[in-house]
């Protein structure tokens, strides 16, 4: 009986130590503040208007009720090839859904075709059918018969995502010439790609006929692929969309023009957007709206239109200011933004439309309970806005180099929000629903106290897990799979510039960003333009580091080790004596007071367990407080530094300012001399560990 | 209701050694893998300066490339079990189906959502605490003053088929709802 209570508090306490034990969890480091956009007169002037050579004059009208849409566009399109042309592909996207033997259908992931039953079938898929295509210049000449599709990148019979048509005579180099172009599609379900509908919310992308791009002296035009993003030409968009009066909030890219009733019931929006490559629209009766304006000095001023679903209204301002920290941001690393208006849509729920960019316009996606240490919809927000910067303005090859926009994209984003929001929390969602896409209500989420992920380092798992499944270079179709693609679009370039910019300092990446950005905006780079732009702005030439890295499969690891004892003294034969025989030494006992001093001899080896070699830095720390900086070329698969002294050597960290991002394991680069840390840590941890198992085996008694 | 809970109260401390044995039971079988991920942690801490960062807070990315290293059980250690985590992580994992042994969860390729180890030492445990209810119930039911280890025993051993068939109909009865709806599995 009197052991009773001592043994009630003693249960009690470890229970309840694993649980104290989190409340010493240090808070987040502090966000740093991003930096003011700098004047740097020795940049290259921006153009102030793209080459307009693709210019579209559509009219659509969508019967929301039958998942249809009727279109009609008039294609000006200038030949800035220098030769004649006589063939023309245009991109049918939408084709991509007709049918299971797509090759977007083919692949793996969210577009692949699936068993459905005959309700979700009808749904499931979607096209877009040509009913029309003609010539128009003065008269009109049907090019309708010579319709065929065409398969460049794997051959397929069945993917009429390209079609292509041919003149009777060629177009000379600098003539326009206008294609006339009637349509009909049929609008796939929300959740097999990103445009679709879901309920009475549609979000209309990749919607019309859309010619390819002359590049590199042929036409791209690639096939809807199960990962690949586009690629298309600048120009002026003029589009009017007829939609049945019942309330539909629309948003789009570009400016409202004008809204205007028809005699039949319906209303006309008409939308005008100058210097962009795409044009994207979404309507919904739900949305409800909210404004802000982007005026921060130096920058031209931006209208935010936020356009989001009822049940996200305690969202909104957090969608609005990362709006606002993406435009100050990226406008300050590459070159302001130039439009008057951004608009900002928020996906419905189980909409897969989530997370995606268009000029002038991009979809977040948020859950319903959205802590902030997640920032959610905070990250989203601020890299799908930052698209605006690459993918939108620069305008680079997405078929075949999504990095030049994801990685560069991903790279400034983390950039951004560790600065302006710090790092991110780690955390989890239970109980959710198991609905597919993009934006859903996805459970309650939990945050783990004390996990905080500092910039890059949430992409290195994946870095370790599929990093040498292909080279980073490669076009887009062309990946293992959608992991690969993935991985070498968004996570590797974004850690490979993260470490350039560790390489040539903050400063300098800046400047390399900037000068590439507005040299190349409206103009299609590639990466030979960027690593041109980083050896022009350094003055080095740094084509090794794109060969470890964006032309490489290797992985990047250094790692070190340590061993340290006490000197050895003479022992065996030592120097001859007066007779010419070397005399045998016995080991001399060490005095009590050199047990603690004496002398100590060091060996640090640094390897190179992956592929890539780097030059790195080494730093190693003695127990009197002396430190020692080395440096090695890493080129050797190892390498070692020896020290004799009277201090045991304590620490040695290989990369000791963290330069290497793209390093896969920083964990082994840091020795230290310690016994008792890991034991308590792994006590420490263990116990918190067994708390959450001896409460799952309680959860068993609930059941059986 | 106030009147049951003092006179379970009362029954408790008449037989308090049987509470702390059903505490035994539970930290016996959490420390049987408990031990060995100590082991396991520590020989991979073992002079990193993720040792101390560890000992002081959480170092990510020294757990993450140690997570991506791990296969089986020890995968279970992550930040999903800290804070209030480990309760809603245990709650999603009953109401997914996956206690005990994934017998109501769903067959994907992924797996079960567990570790075999892990759901085999909660088959152990289940059947153990059904062992022990009979003893548990006999013993709380008797008009001794106390409990004894012979007196529980005889009681396991005397009412444990009775009650595994009971324990058998909640489990059907679990199945038969995880037929019905389950929204989570």
């Amino acid at each position: 009986m009197r052991l009773q209570l001592p043994i009630v508090l003693g249960g009690l306490a470890v229970l309840l130590a694993p649980w104290a034990a989190i409340r010493g969890d240090a808070p987040p480091p502090a966000a740093r503040g991003l930096p003011p956009l700098v004047d740097d007169p020795s940049l290259p002037a921006l153009p102030t208007r793209s080459p307009r050579n693709a210019n579209y004059t559509i009219q659509a009208r969508l019967d929301p009720d039958q998942h249809t849409l009727q279109g009609s566009e008039v294609l000006e399109w200038r030949n800035t090839s220098g030769t004649a042309l006589s063939t023309f592909p245009f991109h049918l996207y939408w084709n991509a859904f007709r049918n299971n033997l797509s090759t977007s259908a083919r692949g793996e992931g969210r577009r692949a075709a699936r068993s459905l039953d005959q309700k979700e079938k009808e749904r499931g898929y979607g096209y877009t059918e040509v009913r029309s295509i003609r010539l128009v210049d003065g008269t009109e000449t049907d090019l309708t018969p010579s319709i065929k599709y065409v398969s460049p990148d794997d051959n397929n019979p069945d993917d009429r995502t390209v079609m292509q048509v041919s003149t009777p005579s060629p177009v000379p180099p600098g003539a326009t010439v206008r294609f006339k172009i009637d349509w009909t599609s049929h609008v796939p379900h929300g959740d097999v790609g990103r445009a679709g509908w879901v309920h009475d919310y549609f979000f209309i992308v990749q919607w019309f006929p859309k010619i390819g791009v002359w590049w590199k002296g042929a036409w791209n035009a690639h096939q809807f692929h199960p990962w690949t993003e586009f690629f298309a030409d600048y120009g002026v968009y003029d589009v009017r969309l007829t939609l049945p009066k019942r309330g539909f909030v629309v948003g789009a890219t570009g400016r409202l023009q004008e809204k205007t009733d028809g005699a039949d019931g319906a209303e006309t929006w008409r939308f005008m957007q100058e210097d962009v490559h795409d044009f994207a629209w979404t309507a919904s009766p739900r949305y409800r709206e909210k404004k802000a304006r982007f005026d921060d000095p130096g920058y031209p001023p931006v209208e935010i239109r936020l356009l989001y679903q009822p049940e996200h209204e305690h969202l909104a301002d957090r969608y609005l200011e990362a709006t606002k920290i993406s435009l100050r941001s990226y406008g300050a690393w590459s070159a302001p933004y130039p439009y008057p208006q951004i608009t900002v849509i928020d996906p419905a729920w189980s909409s897969a439309s989530g997370g995606m960019e268009y000029p002038t316009l991009f979809t977040g996606g948020a859950s319903l309970w959205a802590p902030r240490a997640l920032q959610s919809p905070e990250g989203v927000t601020i890299h799908e806005c930052g698209h605006q910067f690459w993918y939108g303005l620069v305008g680079n090859n997405e078929f075949e180099e999504a990095w030049l926009d994801e990685g560069f994209n991903s790279y400034h984003d983390e950039k951004a929000a560790a600065l302006a929001l710090g790092p991110i929390g780690w955390g989890r969602r239970y109980f959710g629903l198991a609905t597919p896409g993009r934006g859903t209500r996805g459970g309650w989420p939990v945050v783990a106290p004390g996990v905080w992920i500092g910039r890059g380092e949430g992409e290195l798992s994946g870095l370790r897990r599929s990093g040498e499944t292909d080279v980073m270079a490669r076009p887009g179709w062309q990946y293992r799979n959608a992991e690969a693609y993935g991985l070498n679009s968004y996570g590797k370039p974004a850690l490979s510039i993260q470490t350039l910019e560790n390489l040539v300092g903050d400063e300098t990446m800046t400047r390399i960003l900037r000068r590439y950005a507005r040299r190349f905006r409206f103009a299609h780079p590639t990466s030979e333009d960027f690593i041109a732009t980083v050896n022009e702005v350094t003055g080095r030439d740094y084509r090794w580091y794109f060969d470890q890295t964006w032309f490489s499969s290797d992985r990047c690891d250094y790692a070190v080790s340590v061993k340290t004892e006490k000197a050895r003294t003479l022992e065996g034969y030592g120097d001859a004596g007066p007779d010419g025989v070397p005399f045998l030494t016995s080991p001399r006992a060490v005095p009590p007071e050199d047990k603690k001093g004496g002398v100590w001899d060091s060996e640090v080896t640094v390897r190179r367990l992956g592929g890539v070699r780097m030059p790195v830095e080494v730093m190693v720390a003695f127990s009197d407080g002396r430190t020692i900086d080395e440096s090695w070329d890493g080129q050797y698969r190892w390498t070692m530094f020896k020290y004799r002294g009277p201090a045991k050597l304590v620490r040695a960290i290989v990369d000791p300012r963290g330069k290497l991002a793209i390093d896969v394991n920083p964990a082994n680069n840091d020795w230290v001399d310690e016994d008792g840390w890991s034991r308590r840590a792994s006590l420490k941890w263990s116990a918190r560990w067994m708390f959450w198992l001896q409460n799952l085996l309680e959860m068993h008694m609930l059941v059986g | 209701m106030l009147y049951a809970l003092v006179q379970g109260w009362r029954l408790l401390r008449r037989s308090f050694g049987l509470a702390v044995l059903l505490l035994v039971v539970n930290l016996g079988l959490a420390l049987l893998l408990a031990v060995p991920l100590a082991g396991v942690l520590r020989r991979d801490l073992h002079q990193m300066q993720a040792s101390q960062n560890m000992m002081y807070g959480f170092d990510y990315p020294w757990w993450s490339q140690w997570s991506d290293a791990q296969s089986g059980w020890t995968t279970s250690f992550g930040p999903e079990i800290f804070g209030v985590g480990f309760v809603f992580r245990n709650l999603d994992l009953l109401l997914k189906g996956a206690l005990p042994v994934n017998l109501f969860g769903a067959r994907g390729d992924a797996g079960p959502p567990l570790d075999p180890v892990i759901l085999g030492v909660g088959l152990i445990y289940l059947l153990v605490q059904t062992y022990l209810a009979g003893g548990i119930l006999s013993t709380l039911r008797g008009v001794q003053g106390s409990w004894t280890v012979r007196g529980l025993l005889h009681g396991s051993g005397f009412y444990f088929g009775r009650l595994l068939r009971v324990a058998l109909v909640a489990l059907f009865g679990a199945w038969l709802v995880f037929r019905v709806d389950a929204p989570l599995a």
